[in-house]
């Protein structure tokens, strides 16, 4: 069930990192996933859950007129939800009119409350779910994300923003916590940024210089005691018993090894301070609104510090469940677009537009927020470089948007919200594409083959999309 | 159940008696020039009951029983009762799975792994946290452990509790300092109190629920183990956790030996909450519902709701065993049943409490008899859930009421049987090749037999005549396996004669043997040591109690043997 467990054997057996200990000199070897360069290639999710405004005649997440083709500043009328990132045209592309069969035909087959579950479950795993009704569901296999950390045998990076329990409208259901699937069960996200941090970078972070006790020498007494006392034991204790200390010892052994071999660091991968300690927390009923947008941007940094080190190349994001209290006033100053007014709950009070004044004036204003923390982790991989000289935005895919169809649950949307940031060296950004319909297995089938993953067929879609 | 390995056969050796002090070590003393041991026992003389003793001798061999490492639940009960945590870190790591002894706390299975250490000081290094982390809240760990204003000397102190509990025996000087010297390590009081914590928690000698004695590396040689460790062993298969405060008193104080505290102690435990670990066991390993019971699981064709409810009903019914001391012979024999809402409604009788979801004694419906005709166990080992696979509940039969399992079948072995719906044959026509092939009879003939006994049971427990699409009424009749060959009618007359049947209530009391011993029984144990305890406790007027207090007195709980280096 949690991939926090999954997560954390993957990082002991497989690439190497482990719960707050340091990382192994295998996770920083710069493996190519195959073609002709270097660099890491590099996919990342962000949902954005709820449903949103984008009606027809009013599509504020497609640009005007529909245009398609290379965006420009004018592509975007004032009420868009990208009028305050003009700036950043040239970092993504609009992807219009995508359909999924999967959503579609989950929610046809089971009714969920307005294709909330049907949504969020087959966002990334594009498979109808299994037995809702025991708020178990299970899909088919793995999800898009956990498939490619199959397939380049690094982990899988799943996180969310929390705030996904607090019930305000009856549903029990936690559901940004069936977003990422591995074998059929969902990956538990994580929530808390600190953690986070100690589970992949604490033992990387040097102390300052003369500042006792250094991690390093307390997790080595803390181990050294045990190989003391299983020597103790083993000078009383007979031969089978004794073989069994003998494991006991070498797995103690291999733990110390893991921990203090010094990893080959590339200057890159250098990792700052932990999150602060105000985020040391989980914000499952909107509690903490006031520090949401630095919760993201602590995941966001994290996310571009993973990729830097070549920890994972796969990476999930949940904004939020679909019910929450959360409140977002005052953003923080460094996003974009510090004015996003979430006054209401976020699934009736914002995402159920039609039932409140000014509701597409609140979605907007909501989704700018979601994009200002989106462009915050674009700028952030544009910053960041890999081995070759190239920026890691241009080796990376960043799919965001949402998959419920609409807000309202009308029948009245252009289409569902999504944009794809970054993978200039493989991609099209800054464009507006009209998917036409294509199903979301054909887009994973061509982000795989982007990707170089080298797989025949996604879900049986062998086709490639032009984006 | 019994496992015939290659090891040394300890019952040529005989074992004087002498009158060494428990725990001492003693000094060998032998016969024949091999070291035997040192026989300490409650008074004076060599450790096993009358019971056993007179049927099977006075220094039959007690076998060696390996060091032990934590089950994932004594782990977290242990932690729970040492760091007064609620938390419940083994659920990360790997399960252990069920052993030669059918139980998952067979030491022999209980193996180490790279990733369960990592897991281990994961956990630990949560837990420690967590200690610290409850320094200002009254009544919190942090208070319970550290009862001085922080200091060197109350760090030592701090120490030398903490290990004493953990290490469930005193601790030396030698084994302070090691932990001091990880308290040193940091430059305030309760960062050093963490990294201890931590590091007691990684430690071999918390892991592993062991015994040593002068004699340990001595083969052959018999020792009684001191009264720390007989704390541990009774506590750990009573409670699957750490020594109680009462235990650890009458160990410290050299009466635990004494057969007439043993005895009160096992009364006291078995009253105690803390059992409810063993009836887990008993459910999972021995009842073999550790699936069914899974909270995330699910049966095709049951609902959750009487999926719980069948696993209710077995823990119900091993619950009043334990608790109303009733003989472990009433999972064969017993007239009555517990059933809530759900069981009362798929019994189709009347539901007679007030609330819904607790279970209440009721008669037993006709067609039942004891636990063994619960839907639960008749479910978990009906091999499939469109039909019922005899040889599946027949193998059960054999490994937990006959202990006599067959060996695993050839490779060649062709496993087909299909749904009798589908081949209009009936399972006991299907089964016949089995009887009449000689390559099969040697196992199938006990299995079949057993297995054909239950056919009247559908793969939900549900009692049925017929088959579907199958013509004639169903015929459960046939014979005990030898030695017995007692005919029967049906699965209750099945029950009936192996209720009556001496192998089978030596059996249960060899399945509550492996349990506490956390072994299988190999051809090093005398099995006339089962075979005393059942004919004499799982009897139609026994008590559970009895049968635990002669499992605890017998030479195998109270002794070890020593291993060459």
């Amino acid at each position: 069930m949690s991939n926090w467990k999954i997560q954390r054997r993957q990082l002991i057996t497989g690439a190497g990192a482990i719960f707050a200990l340091p990382l192994l000199e295998s996770l920083f070897s710069k493996k190519a996933l195959a073609g002709g360069t270097s660099d890491p290639l590099r996919f990342v999710s962000l949902y954005m859950p709820n449903g949103t405004y984008n009606v027809k005649g009013d599509a504020v997440w497609y640009p005007q007129n529909l245009q398609t083709g290379p965006l420009s500043a004018s592509s975007f009328s004032s009420r868009s939800v990208f009028a305050p990132f003009t700036s950043e045209i040239a970092n993504f592309s609009v992807l219009m009119h995508p359909s999924c069969s999967a959503r579609d035909q989950a929610a046809s087959t089971v009714p969920d409350g307005g294709g909330h579950v049907s949504a969020i479950t087959t966002w990334l795993s594009q498979s109808v779910f299994t037995d809702v009704g025991s708020s178990q569901c299970t899909v088919p296999g793995s999800s898009f994300d956990q498939m490619i950390a199959d397939s380049v045998k690094k982990p899988n990076l799943v996180m969310s923003g929390g705030c996904n329990d607090s019930n305000p409208d009856g549903v029990t259901f936690n559901y940004a916590d069936y977003v990422s699937y591995s074998n059929g069960q969902p990956n538990e996200p994580h929530k808390n940024p600190v953690e986070l941090y100690s589970a992949m970078f604490a033992g990387l972070v040097a102390p300052p210089p003369g500042t006792p006790p250094v991690a390093a020498a307390r997790n080595h007494s803390i181990l050294d005691s045990s190989l003391a006392d299983i020597k103790d034991l083993q000078g009383k204790l007979g031969k089978t018993d004794n073989q069994k200390l003998d494991d006991y010892f070498t797995s103690i052994r291999d733990l110390e090894t893991k921990i203090f071999t010094p990893p080959v660091v590339a200057s890159a991968c250098t990792p700052g301070a932990s999150p602060s300690k105000v985020l040391d927390n989980v914000d499952l009923d909107g509690s903490l609104s006031a520090i949401y947008d630095q919760r993201v941007q602590a995941f966001f940094d994290m996310v571009v510090l993973a990729f830097k080190c070549d920890l994972v190349r796969s990476v999930s994001f949940t904004f939020d469940g679909e019910t929450c209290g959360r409140q977002n006033n005052p953003c923080p100053s460094n996003l974009l677009y510090a004015s996003a007014d979430l006054t209401g709950q976020l699934h009736i009070g914002i995402s159920h537009y039609g039932q409140n004044s000014n509701g597409d004036v609140k979605c907007i204003s909501r989704d700018r927020n979601y994009l200002s923390l989106f462009f915050y982790l674009i700028d952030a991989l544009k910053q960041a470089t890999d081995p070759s000289g190239s920026a890691i935005l241009d080796n990376t895919a960043v799919l965001a948007g949402f998959n419920v169809t609409d807000g309202q649950h009308t029948g009245n949307a252009e289409g569902t919200p999504m944009i794809m940031g970054g993978g200039k060296n493989f991609m099209h950004p800054g464009n507006c594409v009209d998917l036409g319909g294509a199903d979301m297995k054909d887009l994973f089938y061509t982000l795989s083959t982007y990707l170089k993953l080298g797989w025949s067929n996604y879900q049986g879609s062998t086709t490639v999309l032009s984006i | 159940m019994r496992i015939y390995s290659s090891l040394i056969f300890l019952g040529t050796l005989t074992t004087a008696a002498c009158v060494g002090q428990i725990g001492d070590g003693g000094s060998p003393v032998g016969a024949g020039g091999v070291a035997s041991g040192t026989d300490g026992g409650g008074e004076g003389g060599a450790p096993g009951d009358p019971v056993t003793t007179a049927s099977c001798g006075a220094s039959y061999a007690p076998g060696h029983l390996a060091i032990h490492r934590l089950t994932n639940d004594e782990y977290d009960n242990t932690v729970r009762d040492l760091l007064f945590t609620t938390a419940t870190p083994a659920a990360a790591f790997d399960p252990s799975p069920a052993g030669a002894s059918g139980f998952s706390n067979d030491s022999d299975a209980l193996i180490i792994s790279d990733d369960l250490i990592a897991a281990y000081y994961a956990a630990g290094e949560a837990l420690a946290k967590g200690v610290i982390a409850t320094k200002a809240t009254p009544g919190g760990a942090y208070g319970k452990l550290v009862t001085c204003a922080p200091s060197a000397a109350c760090a030592q102190t701090t120490v030398t509790n903490l290990a004493t509990r953990a290490y469930r025996r005193p601790v030396t000087s030698a084994e302070v300092a090691i932990l001091m010297g990880v308290y040193n390590q940091d430059t305030d009081f309760d960062t050093g109190i963490q990294d201890v914590v931590n590091a007691i928690l990684m430690n071999p000698k918390f892991i592993f629920v062991h015994t040593t004695n002068a004699l340990s590396r001595t083969a052959g040689a018999t020792f009684a183990v001191d009264d720390y460790a007989l704390a541990s062993r009774l506590s750990y298969a009573l409670w699957q956790t750490m020594p109680d405060e009462t235990l650890s008193q009458l160990a410290s104080a050299g009466q635990l030996h004494d057969p007439a505290t043993l005895q009160a102690q096992v009364a006291r435990m078995l009253k105690d909450p803390r059992v409810s670990s063993l009836l887990r066991s008993l459910r999972n390993d021995w009842a073999g519902l550790l699936t069914l019971a899974d909270p995330n699981g699910s049966l095709v064709g049951l609902s959750d709701d009487l999926r719980t409810a069948m696993v209710g009903e077995v823990d119900a019914y091993l619950k009043d065993v334990v608790t109303t001391d009733k003989s472990f012979l009433s999972v064969l024999t017993g007239q009555y049943a517990f059933v809530n809402q759900t069981m009362a409604t798929y019994y189709g009788i009347p539901f007679t409490g007030s609330d819904p979801s607790a279970y209440v004694q009721v008669s037993l419906p006709p067609d039942r008899t004891g636990l063994v005709t619960t839907p639960g166990i008749l479910t978990a080992t009906a091999g499939d859930v469109a039909y019922t696979h005899p040889v599946h509940r027949g193998h059960w039969l054999t490994q937990k009421i006959t202990c006599t399992p067959p060996s695993p079948a050839p490779q060649n072995t062709n496993e087909t049987f299909t749904n009798p719906s589908t081949s209009g044959e009936s399972p006991r026509v299907a089964l016949a090749q089995h009887t009449s092939n000689p390559a099969c009879a040697g196992c199938h003939v006990a299995m079949d037999a057993l297995g054909l006994g239950l056919e009247n049971y559908d793969p939900f427990g549900k009692w049925r005549t017929t088959y579907p699409a199958v013509t004639g009424t169903i015929d459960a009749s046939g014979t005990l396996p030898p030695p017995s060959t007692k005919a029967f009618s049906d699965g209750l007359g099945m029950y009936a004669d192996l209720a009556a049947d001496d192998g089978a209530r030596a059996c249960l009391a060899e399945q509550l043997m492996a349990y506490v011993l956390t072994r299988a029984l190999t051809s090093t144990d005398d099995l006339c040591v089962s075979k005393a305890i059942g004919t004499t406790s799982v009897t139609p007027t026994g008590a559970f109690s009895e049968t635990m207090k002669l499992i605890v007195q017998s030479r195998q709980f109270l002794m070890q043997t020593g291993e060459a280096p």
